[in-house]
C-alpha cells in the first residue's frame, strides 16, 4: 500500500497542462459578409437598356462574389502555411 | 513537472548534497564515533535521499528543456500571428482594389447603357416572357 501511494505521488509529480495556446486566424472582414442577391428586372418591362442595366449589374455582383471566393481560397493557403509552420 | 514549479530547486540542490555528503561521510568518517555506530543507518538515509533528490534533479533538467520549448513554440506562434496579420492585411488591399476595379467598370458600363439606351429600345422591344425567364434565373437556386 504504501508503495502503491509513493507510485501514484511520483507519477502525479509529472503532471503537467500544455501552455501554449494557438487562435483560430481571423479572416479579412471583408470576406465575412455574404453575397448579395442578384437583382431582378422591374416586372412589365419591355426595355432593353433596363434589362441590359440589370444583367450588368448582375455581373457585377458575380464579379465581388468569384473575387470574395478566390480569396477565401488564397486566405486558407496562407493561413494554412503560417500554421504549419509552427512546430 | 507541478511538484517541480512548487517546490524550488535549491531544495533539491540541498537535498543531493546532503545525500552525497551523508554516502561519503559515512564511509571516510568511521573514526567518528556517533557516524561509526550508525554507519549502515546513515548510509540508507543517504541512498534513499540521494535517489531523490537525483530523481527531481532530473526532473528540473526535463522541466527546464520543456520550458525552453515552450518559450520557443510561443515565440513561433506570436511570429505566425504577425505574418496571418500582415497575410490579411494584404489581402483586404486586394479585395478593397479589386472592390474599386469593378466599382468603376460597372459605372462606366452604366454610362454606355445611359448613352445608348435611346437607340437600343428604339431597335429592339423585350417580350415579358424573357424578363420572367431572366428573373427565375436570377430567383431559382438561389440561397435564401
Amino acid at each position: 500500500m504504501k508503495s502503491l501511494i509513493a507510485i501514484l505521488a511520483l507519477s502525479l509529480s509529472a503532471c503537467v497542462s500544455v501552455p501554449v495556446e494557438r487562435k483560430f486566424p481571423k479572416p479579412p472582414d471583408e470576406l465575412m459578409s455574404a453575397c448579395a442577391e442578384l437583382q431582378t428586372i422591374p416586372a412589365g418591362t419591355t426595355q432593353l437598356s433596363v434589362v441590359v442595366e440589370t444583367v450588368v449589374a448582375n455581373y457585377g455582383q458575380y464579379q465581388w462574389c468569384q473575387t470574395k471566393t478566390n480569396t477565401w481560397v488564397d486566405w486558407y493557403n496562407k493561413q494554412k502555411d503560417i500554421f504549419e509552420s509552427v512546430k | 513537472m507541478w511538484i517541480v514549479n512548487f517546490i524550488p530547486d535549491f531544495i533539491f540542490h540541498i537535498l543531493l548534497m546532503a545525500g552525497l555528503l551523508g554516502l561519503a561521510g559515512s564511509f571516510v568518517l568511521d573514526s567518528v564515533p556517533f557516524i561509526s555506530t550508525n554507519a549502515k543507518a546513515i548510509q540508507l538515509a543517504s541512498a534513499v535521499v540521494l535517489a531523490i533528490a537525483l530523481f527531481f534533479e532530473g526532473a528540473i533538467s526535463d522541466n527546464d528543456a520543456w520550458q525552453a520549448r515552450v518559450k520557443a513554440l510561443e515565440l513561433k506562434v506570436a511570429k505566425a500571428e504577425t505574418e496571418s496579420a500582415e497575410a490579411n492585411g494584404k489581402l483586404s488591399k486586394q479585395l478593397a482594389a479589386k472592390d474599386k476595379e469593378i466599382a468603376l467598370a460597372q459605372a462606366e458600363l452604366k454610362n454606355r447603357i445611359k448613352q445608348g439606351a435611346a437607340a437600343m429600345d428604339a431597335v429592339c422591344k423585350i417580350p415579358t416572357d424573357v424578363v420572367d425567364i431572366l428573373n427565375d434565373a436570377a430567383k431559382k437556386g438561389a440561397t435564401k
